[in-house]
């Protein structure tokens, strides 16, 4: 396990404790944990360029509203 | 950060405009994701319903289904598998509120995780196991889409 120095807002630092005993959990564990989450969290650039490209391929779509197109496809397996 | 389970209903009005009503909430939606003040998740059913719709109702060509559910993916994330246990509920559900046990999967998974499902279908809506886009906006108090 490797021990490293961060330097936090020492609000921050509260609200980490406070929520790691309300959970039962070391502060490492939650900051591990969150960690974790951030790091699983797609590229911001990525996610960009994907919205992006599904606009373009949208726009030539025509008028419909997405919840009726849904619906009738989700009846047709009835 | 709160992690919802946006439904295709709402996720094609993220990139779809013409015809669509609840246009901001969907895209505040999709704003909030994409700044990661949420966390927007999909079952696997998503990419089926995504490339049926995609491919039958808009037809749409083969790659670009193809791409499009790539980048579906890029945007929320790897699908989660529904678990066998969520199986068992969407059975009840299915049964308790008169929907396929398609439509249950979604309603299930929500329930299973202890989160919000966010859907425009009606079904969903009138069942009471979802909540429309507007709701989930006010209620997590988000930004407007402009």
């Amino acid at each position: 396990m490797s021990k490293i120095m961060v330097s936090l807002p020492e609000e921050l630092v509260h609200e980490i404790d406070e929520v790691a005993r309300q959970r039962s959990m070391s502060r490492s564990a939650l900051l591990a944990a969150a960690a974790r989450r951030e790091i699983a969290r797609p590229n911001p650039s990525d996610v960009d360029d994907a919205i992006i490209r599904s606009e373009q391929r949208f726009r030539t779509a025509g008028r419909f509203e997405a919840a009726d197109l849904v619906r009738r496809d989700r009846d047709s397996r009835r | 950060m709160t992690t919802l389970l946006v439904d295709i209903s709402v996720l094609v009005k993220w990139f779809h405009s013409e015809g669509e009503s609840q246009l901001a909430e969907a895209r505040a939606l999709r704003e909030a994701a994409r700044r990661g003040d949420i966390e927007a998740r999909v079952i696997d059913l998503a990419l089926y319903e995504m490339g049926n719709l995609l491919l039958r109702s808009l037809h749409w060509s083969g790659p670009d289904v193809a791409d499009q559910l790539d980048d579906l993916i890029v945007i929320c994330g790897s699908p989660l598998a529904v678990a066998a246990s969520w199986l068992r509920q969407a059975a009840v559900l299915g049964a308790a509120h008169g929907l396929t046990f398609y439509d249950a999967c979604w309603a299930a998974t929500a329930r299973a995780l202890g989160i919000s499902l966010v859907s425009a279908d009606v079904r969903l809506l009138d069942a009471g196991l979802a909540e429309p886009p507007q709701a989930a906006v006010e209620r997590l108090r988000l930004a407007p889409y402009s």
